[in-house]
């Protein structure tokens, strides 16, 4: 899967997430690479930094994140954060050119939100290949004069998820979806192989017929999908080091998800149960 | 087809139950396109006459667990040729995507688990090969100069174990992997195997 930037930094997170294994021990900032630190926060939760160099001043907030790279960030040409306000239980991050990037955190059930772009949402998952997960604990109340780092350092859990899916997200999301289709179709042939590949082009089409759809709609079945290349990722993050082994593989959990998906795929209309699928309704893209 | 008269059981090997498997309709255009596999018909004919001589169809164990993998691949492959990919209306250079791939492979699944409910088909799951037979039916094809292979591969552990299986039971086997059955005639004559019918030569008593 073609990765979007160069991965550099302080990786001490590489064993978790195999992408990140080319290390450097003094992070530089360049406007061609992405940077990466990552350390251990409270909890013995693993907490990551990523910033891609791009003004010559960097923002407040950037440079507070140097300073405390437990925390992370990510910063494209275009996006020029201005201001961070702790508002209740949410922690708001505006994007004063509103483009990409990030958009705000908040915590949420189980974890705290990060919402972004779709071309965020993307490149977080081609470095990756899996939501970012850490864990949290929102006992603490965040008060006006809070820094931004002193506030993430209260959740010992971030959780990545992506914000309303607007045109651009679903379009980010299919994008993905295949992605990692094309890369199961590189894999030996079996049943479970087919079932990937083929499951995920089916997940590809529902997001073209998607785009359709009321919000609602497009809530509830990107969601799904979104789950469900989750689990699919992280079935090939664990077998693409031995793709052969994967025939073995009792993927019965993944086939009861991709039912659910193709149910709530018919249910609103938006494209056919595979059972039922004629081959003239496969949107040509 | 007399070949296999008189035997109360005829054993198939996994890609003879694929053959027999494999038949799908698809939708194209609100039209139904009936999808199999080369030897799919001629599969069916020959278990049609079986079943009506009362004869029955079964395999070991660990032919039948090959036989969701055996099934994509032949979906793959099939899917893959030129001339159904016209049936399903892609033009030449246009692919059939994986998902109507994975459709014809999960109906395909669908006439495997109704097998299971037929009484005239059984899988044999008390079948144990003799380690010694095995062994001995590894040193014959050991022995086989590569060339006497011809484009097929030197038959695996289950291969093995249905030829074994055949020998025991003295059932005939058929099966349409030239690996096994182009050397049927020294086999039998090692006393290592029982009669191994080509699926292909199998001929059709008169309607």
């Amino acid at each position: 899967m073609a990765q979007t930037a160069a991965v550099i930094g302080n990786l001490a997170l590489a064993q978790y997430w195999p992408r990140f294994s080319d290390t450097e021990p003094e992070p530089t900032l360049s406007p061609d690479a992405m940077t990466v630190w990552s350390t251990s926060a409270a909890g013995g939760h693993g907490l990551l930094g990523f910033i891609s160099a791009t003004r010559s001043a960097p923002s407040k907030l950037m440079t507070n994140l140097v300073e405390a790279p437990q925390l992370y960030l990510y910063q494209d040409k275009n996006l020029d954060i201005v201001a961070v306000s702790p508002k209740g239980d949410v922690l708001v991050i505006e994007n004063r050119a509103q483009q990409s990037g990030l958009e705000r955190w908040e915590p949420c059930e189980g974890g705290l939100l990060l919402l972004g772009s779709a071309y965020l949402q993307t490149s977080v998952a081609n470095l990756t290949r899996k939501p970012l997960v850490y864990a949290y604990s929102p006992s603490e109340a965040i008060d006006e004069e809070t820094s931004i780092s002193d506030a993430l350092s209260k959740f010992s859990r971030l959780v990545f998820r992506f914000g309303p899916d607007t045109a651009e997200a679903l379009e980010g999301l299919r994008v993905q979806v295949r992605e990692l289709h094309d890369e199961f179709v590189k894999w030996p042939g079996s049943y479970n192989q087919l079932l990937l590949a083929g499951s995920l082009d089916y997940c590809r089409s529902a997001l073209t017929k998607l785009k359709r759809s009321a919000a609602n709609v497009q809530q509830e079945v990107s969601t799904s999908i979104r789950n469900y290349y989750g689990l699919c990722s992280g079935i090939y993050d664990q077998y693409r080091e031995a793709t052969t082994a994967l025939r073995r593989a009792n993927l019965q959990y993944l086939q009861d998800k991709f039912d659910l998906i193709q149910e709530a795929c018919a249910k609103h209309g938006v494209y056919s149960r595979l059972e039922d699928l004629d081959v003239a309704d496969i949107p040509f893209d | 087809m007399h070949r296999l008269s008189g035997f109360p059981s005829v054993i198939y090997d996994t890609n003879c139950l694929v053959h027999y498997c494999f038949l799908v309709e698809v939708l194209v255009s609100g039209s139904k396109v009936t999808i199999s596999d080369t030897l799919t018909m001629h599969t069916r004919q020959i278990t049609e006459a079986l079943k009506r001589n009362q004869q029955k169809v079964t395999t070991i164990q660990a032919a039948y667990d090959e036989l969701r993998n055996a099934i994509s691949g032949a979906v793959w492959r099939r899917l893959s040729h030129r001339a159904v990919e016209a049936q399903l209306g892609y033009l030449q250079g246009q692919h059939v995507p994986d998902q109507i791939k994975l459709q014809v492979m999960r109906n395909a699944e669908r006439h495997v688990r109704r097998l299971e409910t037929k009484t005239w088909f059984f899988v044999n799951t008390q079948f144990s090969a003799a380690t010694r037979s095995l062994a001995a039916l590894r040193r014959f094809f050991d022995c086989q100069p590569p060339e006497a292979f011809g484009r097929a591969s030197v038959p695996g552990e289950v291969d093995l174990a249905l030829i074994n299986f055949g020998y025991q039971s003295q059932s005939p086997l058929v099966t349409d992997d030239t690996g096994i059955f182009r050397f049927s005639a020294p086999l039998h004559t090692a006393g290592l195997a029982f009669h191994i019918f080509n699926l292909r030569d199998i001929t059709l008593p008169p309607v």
